[in-house]
C-alpha cells in the first residue's frame, strides 16, 4: 500500500467522462482548485467540491468565482482520502442502491489505518460532509466496541495518565458497568 | 496492524469534545462508560452523550433497572438527543418510569423502545419529542 499522500494532485485527477456525456457542457467537468493547509493544489471535479457543504456555500457566495478555496485546517493526506471517498459518493447519487452503498463505505473503511480514520474526522466535520463524518465515527466506535481499556489505549495510541491506584478507585466506582457483560 | 500503530500520536483524544460525543453515540452506553478508564481526557466524556443506548444484552431481568437508574444517576446535567431501549427481556415502560421522566425532562427528540413486553403505557406530555418507536421484540 502506498501513501496517497506522496502526490495529492495526481489522487485528484479526475476521470474522463464517458462518450454519452462528453457532448455535454464545458460546465459539466468544471474543476474547482482547493488549497490545503500544508499548502497542497488540489483541483477536483466541481460535482465533488460540491459534495463539501463549505466549499458549496463559498460558491453560493461567489458563484462565478475562479479564486482558489483556502481550506484552512485540511491538510491534504486525509484531504485526497475524502476526495476518494466523495467521488464514490456521488456514483449512488445518480444511482441511488443503499445495499451497495453500504458495502462500498465499508470497503472505505476497512483498509483505512485508526490514524487515516481519526485525521479523516475533523477534515468531514469542517468540510460539513454529513455522510462521511457518520461513516467514520461508525467506523472508530466499531474499533472500540467490546474491546479491553488496555486494547483500546494501545491501538488508538491513548497514554495512560492515571495513577494506578486512580485507576483502580475509577473501575472499582464504574465496576457496575463492567459488570453483568458479556466477555466477546 | 498492532506494529503499524505502534507509536502513534493521540489524535483521537486530540478531538473536541463534540466530536468525541459522536463516537460515542455509536456506542452502547455501558461501552461508552467504560472509556472514562481510558484517561484522564476520557473520564467524564460518556456522562453528557447526546444519544442513550441502552441494551439488556447481558443483563437479567432484576439487573437492567437497576443500570438504567445508575446510569441516570451519574449522567451530567445535559439534553437527551435520542433514547434507545433495546431489550429481550421482558421489561415494561412503566417500570422505566424513572428513565423516561429523566429524558422527558432533558428534551428527549427521538425514543425508541423495543422490548418482550410491550404493554399500553402512559407517555408524559413531552414538546420536544419528535420521533416515537415502541415495537414488540420478535424473536426470529
Amino acid at each position: 500500500m502506498s501513501s496517497s499522500a506522496e502526490n495529492p494532485t495526481l489522487t485528484a485527477e479526475i476521470t474522463k467522462p464517458s462518450t454519452e456525456i462528453a457532448t455535454e457542457t464545458a460546465q459539466s467537468a468544471k474543476k474547482i482548485t482547493l488549497k490545503t493547509s500544508d499548502d497542497q493544489i488540489f483541483e477536483v471535479e466541481e460535482s465533488v467540491a460540491m459534495e463539501f457543504a463549505t466549499v458549496k456555500s463559498f460558491f453560493e457566495d461567489a458563484p462565478s468565482s475562479t479564486d482558489t478555496v483556502p481550506l484552512p485546517n485540511v491538510p491534504a493526506k486525509p484531504f485526497s482520502q475524502v476526495i476518494e471517498f466523495c467521488k464514490e459518493q456521488i456514483k449512488f447519487k445518480a444511482n441511488p442502491d443503499e445495499t451497495e452503498k453500504k458495502r462500498s463505505n465499508s470497503e472505505f473503511v476497512k483498509e483505512k489505518t485508526n490514524e487515516d480514520l481519526v485525521e479523516m474526522i475533523p477534515v468531514a466535520n469542517y468540510l460539513e460532509i454529513k455522510d462521511l463524518l457518520d461513516v467514520l465515527n461508525q467506523a472508530v466506535a466499531d474499533r472500540i466496541q467490546n474491546r479491553s481499556v488496555e486494547y483500546v489505549r494501545s491501538f488508538f495510541g491513548i497514554d495512560n495518565d492515571f495513577t494506578s491506584e486512580e485507576e483502580a478507585l475509577l473501575r472499582e466506582e464504574h465496576a457496575w458497568a463492567f459488570e453483568d457483560v458479556d466477555e466477546d | 496492524m498492532e506494529d503499524r500503530e505502534a507509536g502513534l500520536q493521540d489524535r483521537l483524544s486530540d478531538l473536541p469534545d463534540y466530536i468525541i460525543h459522536e463516537i460515542l453515540c455509536f456506542l452502547e452506553i455501558n461501552q461508552a462508560i467504560q472509556t472514562s478508564v481510558l484517561s484522564k481526557r476520557w473520564k467524564n466524556l460518556w456522562a453528557s452523550v447526546p444519544d442513550l443506548n441502552f441494551n439488556s444484552k447481558g443483563f437479567k431481568e432484576q439487573t437492567f433497572p437497576k443500570f438504567l437508574r445508575r446510569v441516570i444517576s451519574k449522567r451530567e446535567d445535559c439534553n437527551v438527543r435520542r433514547l434507545d431501549v433495546f431489550t429481550h427481556l421482558p421489561i415494561r415502560l412503566s417500570s422505566m418510569e424513572g428513565l423516561i421522566n429523566y429524558a422527558v425532562a432533558h428534551q428527549v427528540e427521538d425514543f425508541r423502545f423495543v422490548s418482550d413486553d410491550v404493554q399500553p403505557v402512559y407517555l408524559p406530555e413531552c414538546g420536544s419529542l419528535k420521533a416515537l418507536f415502541i415495537s414488540r421484540y420478535v424473536r426470529i
